[in-house]
């Protein structure tokens, strides 16, 4: 093979955009880090405590951590970088905590920002990561507990209180942060897949109605043209006439093949299909060329095996669209597969009819649509120019299904699953706490009895909340209860802080799949005040208990458990959420393929259709015409001119072969233009039915339930879909109610209101009048007012489709009622489709 | 009408999954009276079956379902090496997988088929067999 020169091959993959953020944030960081050290510094030079110094020392070991983690980034190992940054952490924060006790509840709250770092791992690498944070949580609220330093005592206590909680702004901010960018990551990817999905769908549609527009318009046209030519010449008597209509009639069916094969192979190229993308890149060259001079596609294709159909598609998408933007200039594509990626290179062959390009220039339009393509089989796109040559390099893994299970969203509930372990932790802790304070009899463990016994209140009505399906009021709740717990427990026992301040975040990770990005950002911004006063709290060390009335042993006892506890449930939180969210692009990726394949396979069937149809028929009219055309001119050269039909209409008559018995040219032209005639009625009666029926049939051969579960998988809305017989309807039927169906759920998703569901219900109903297709889609959202829902197009659009398909269809709505339509279509038998060709 | 030296009518075989277009050849044949069908089959198994006609003659659609043309014709090639074969198809060359490399196997584009191409054909392979 030949191999392209340029840029490195395979080039480095591109950085993802968690990547980028995961960087920026690094850099960020660092930033502030050297900046807080250098206040720092001069606190510790005023202070002069050795203690001091053990920490402004270990904080350099974050910084260390920050920058190997960057190097690691960019050099593909994330998992690794992730790995850096929690131990940098754990290290500083442990010499932080052991000079400055009082900055433990600062310290956690980092720890809090490693742990929702784990939004960049993958699964196979959360558990690791999860126990190394896990640890040095844990670490640094016991170390806190330690009588490590007496630097308290060195400075006054006001310095403390707004240096930490200065610090603590800037700390919790960062951490509401990194939740806000983890759910930005998580959440992009469905958005972005919801977004391929429609926007594949549309062009898919456009796609198809322009086919049929262009066969109407031209191939419809041509057989019409057909039709009037041979007409005219059953008609005619002069055999000079017959001969040149009936060239004119060869050259009009020749060329009518020759658009309807460009407009095939626009559908879906045939060769793709049967030969792979190699072949198909090659013959591209050739039916995309207009000056057969001009340089073309240069294919080099280091094994011939095939790929995917998903990936050969979408690169084929890809060059063709390349060939488009250029068709003067010449391309080489390599395509290889390695390492479990196909790849696909481009580069121009030098310079292009332009005097800035090398061929390869394509609009950002383009280049944004070939991106959606590659996308959608899970591969990227990337663009570079280096000296003035552009490459285009694709990769796609080979293996195109998505490696996650169907699990169905909604089955990992999180915030249920959160509310019935705090119960129970809620309910140990009473127990603990009760029996301690029984033996103690110290206020201290009475108060965080009190405030258990709040906590348990708040959570048993955030679940009673959540049962009826009013999330945002439980999560309220949560954040009042975390709240709550923070503030009193810090102030009733300076001690606690750390452990409060990690509480007080949990409801930033609760809210992760649930609230949109605003919410998040408010309940960030909320939670973040409150960790300030928690912190100032633990501080201050006014607490409404003296320290010293409780024994160690009590700290330990109550402190470490608390703290794997409340660890683990945060652990598990950001485990659920991520899987909840996971879960759902997976869900969605897999709709996507699933849409993808179905669109190809339509346009496949469109184009076998057309190869068998129309192609044919033109191709027969075309030698058929062509031997009228020289029987006529042996008519003609015979001087045999006159009456060219006998008695009795030819057509029927057996064909004349030699077995059979010689006939004149003029009656063998009599048959001949007879059997075209028929043929070109024919050719017209299959291509309506084609352009009629084509949609239709891919659609009754999914069923319209379950098309329209593939369309409700996509939606921005929860939609469900109940059926009854619903598979097994006419072509017609079953278009007209896909069609309204899902017009009417895009109607619900744009007025309904962000909290509405749509409910689809189509049954198959038998009654004196013969079988009807009903259905109806209901929304519980806002409603409005009926005579606004019938100003609109959109229903008397809906209306005006299904009454011509022999239904009829009502719509139903009220301020805060919701919005139904209910409709039904004829669909027995008998249902025959209209005409739109001829 | 082309009369040949010999006065022999040249037997063919049609083979396409297509009607219409075995329809037409038919035509072309019936018209010109120098070639007669003989045989038709839908697919190369069919094909190979029909050569109990012995047909003088394959006219071979490529694009069919199953063992496509160009197998088709080095089946039948090789079972009767004398055959001549006349490959066609809608579709252009550069579509299509690689023609047999064969002096007895030649390509024409469907819509171009007429009795003077098949003639020419076996004209020239009965002048240069092999």
């Amino acid at each position: 093979m030949t191999c392209t020169t340029g840029p490195a091959w395979p080039p480095r993959r591109p950085l993802t955009a968690s990547e980028r953020r995961l960087l920026q944030m690094i850099d960020k960081g660092s930033v502030d880090d050297l900046v807080a050290q250098a206040l720092l510094l001069a606190i510790v030079v005023w202070v002069g405590s050795p203690w001091l110094w053990v920490g402004w020392a270990s904080r350099w070991l974050a910084l260390a951590g920050a920058r190997l983690a960057r190097r690691e980034i960019l050099a593909d190992r994330t998992h690794r970088a992730l790995f850096l940054l929690a131990v940098g952490h754990g290290l500083a924060g442990i010499g932080a905590v052991v000079s400055v006790p009082e900055a433990a509840p600062l310290v956690m709250l980092v720890m809090f920002g490693d742990l929702t770092l784990a939004g960049y791992t993958d699964r196979g690498a959360r558990r690791g990561y999860f126990a190394l944070c896990l640890a040095n949580a844990a670490l640094v609220a016991l170390v806190s507990l330690g009588d490590w330093s007496d630097v308290a005592d060195l400075a006054p206590r006001w310095l403390y209180v707004v240096v930490l909680g200065a610090h603590g702004l800037a700390t919790g901010t960062v951490a509401a942060r990194i939740a806000r960018e983890t759910y930005t990551v998580l959440r992009d990817r469905g958005d972005r897949l919801r977004a391929l999905a429609a926007r594949a769908r549309d062009a898919d549609r456009e796609g198809q109605l322009e086919v049929a527009r262009a066969l109407s318009s031209s191939t419809a046209r041509d057989l019409a043209r057909l039709a009037d030519v041979v007409a005219g010449l059953r008609t005619e008597r002069d055999a000079e006439q017959v001969r040149s209509g009936a060239a004119e009639g060869s050259a009009t069916a020749k060329n009518a093949l020759a658009r309807l094969r460009a407009l095939s192979h626009g559908v879906f190229p045939d060769v793709l299909h049967q030969h792979g993308l190699g072949a198909a890149l090659r013959a591209l060259d050739h039916t995309e060329r207009a000056d057969p001079a001009a340089p073309g596609v240069v294919v080099a294709q280091d094994a011939q095996t095939r790929l995917p159909p998903d990936v050969e598609s979408a690169f084929y998408a890809l060059v063709a669209a390349c060939r488009r933007a250029r068709p003067g200039a010449g391309l080489t594509a390599a395509i290889r597969q390695r390492r479990g990626y196909a790849e696909l290179l481009l580069t121009g062959d030098g310079p292009g009819t332009g005097s800035d390009g090398d061929g390869l220039e394509v609009d950002d339009d383009t280049l944004a649509a070939l991106t959606d393509r590659v996308d959608g089989v899970r591969g990227t796109l990337e663009v570079t120019r280096t000296d003035g040559r552009t490459t285009v390099h694709a990769a796609a893994p080979l293996d195109v299904a998505p490696s996650g299970t169907d699990a169905d969203p909604q089955a990992v509930a999180i915030l249920t699953r959160f509310i019935s372990s705090s119960t129970l932790l809620c309910a140990l802790g009473l127990v603990a706490t009760s029996a301690v304070w029984a033996v103690t009899r110290l206020l201290a463990v009475g108060i965080i009895d009190a405030v258990l016994v709040v906590v348990m209140a708040s959570v048993l009505g955030a679940g009673a909340l959540e049962r009826r399906g009013r999330r945002g009021a439980a999560l309220g709740l949560l954040c009042f209860e975390t709240a709550f717990a923070g503030i009193v427990v810090s102030a009733a026992i300076p001690a606690f802080a750390p452990t409060a301040a990690l509480i007080v975040m949990l409801p930033l990770i609760l809210g992760l799949p649930y609230l949109s990005r605003r919410a998040l950002e408010a309940i960030g911004v909320a939670q973040t005040l409150i960790v300030v006063g928690v912190i100032c709290l633990g501080v201050a060390e006014t607490g409404l208990v003296d320290a010293a009335l409780l024994p160690q042993w009590v700290y330990l006892s109550l402190l470490a458990p608390t703290v794997v506890a409340v660890g683990l449930l945060v652990v598990v939180a950001l485990g659920e959420g991520r899987a909840a969210v996971d879960a759902s692009n997976e869900h969605l990726q897999t709709a996507l393929l699933d849409l993808l394949k179905d669109i190809d396979a339509t346009r496949r069937g469109i184009e076998r259709d057309l190869h068998d149809g129309a192609q044919q028929h033109l191709a027969a009219l075309a030698i058929q015409l062509h031997v009228a055309e020289q029987l006529a001119a042996q008519a003609a050269a015979a001087g045999t001119d006159g009456p060219r039909r006998g008695p009795g209409p030819l057509a029927q008559q057996p064909v004349p072969t030699p077995a059979t018995g010689v006939s004149t040219p003029w009656q063998r032209l009599g048959v001949v233009l007879d059997r075209v005639a028929g043929q070109v009625e024919q050719a017209r009666e299959e291509l309506a039915l084609l352009v009629d029926g084509r949609f239709g049939e891919t659609l009754r051969e999914i069923g319209v339930d379950e098309a329209l579960r593939r369309s409700a998988a996509l939606a921005r809305r929860p939609v469900t879909v109940s059926a009854q017989g619903a598979d097994d309807v006419p072509a017609a039927a079953a278009m007209t109610a896909y069609f309204v169906c899902n017009e009417a759920v895009q109607n619900a998703t744009k007025h309904a209101g962000p909290e509405a569901s749509v409910a689809i219900d189509l049954r198959l109903v038998e009654d004196a009048d013969g079988p009807r297709l009903t259905f109806r889609v209901s929304d519980d959202g806002q409603g409005c007012d009926p005579a606004v829902l019938h100003a609109g197009r959109g229903v008397a659009e809906l209306v005006r489709r299904v009454r011509e398909a022999g239904g009829d269809l009502v719509a139903t709505s009220a301020p805060g009622r919701g919005t139904a339509l209910t409709g039904w279509v004829p669909a027995g038998p008998q249902v025959a489709a209209g005409t739109m060709v001829g | 009408m082309m009369t040949r030296m010999g006065g022999d009518v040249i037997k063919v075989l049609v083979v396409d999954d297509h009607a219409p277009f075995r329809a037409a050849v038919g035509v072309l044949c019936m018209a010109d009276g120098g070639l007669a069908v003989v045989a038709e089959a839908a697919s190369v198994a069919e094909a190979l079956e029909a050569l109990s006609a012995d047909p003088d003659l394959v006219v071979l659609d490529v694009n069919l379902g199953g063992v496509d043309g160009t197998e088709g014709a080095r089946r039948i090639r090789a079972l009767r090496p004398g055959l001549p074969v006349v490959l066609c198809s809608t579709a252009a060359l550069s579509e299509l997988p690689p023609i047999p490399d064969d002096p007895g196997v030649t390509f024409v584009p469907k819509q171009n088929l007429d009795a003077h191409v098949l003639h020419e054909w076996f004209d020239r392979c009965r002048q240069h067999p092999g």
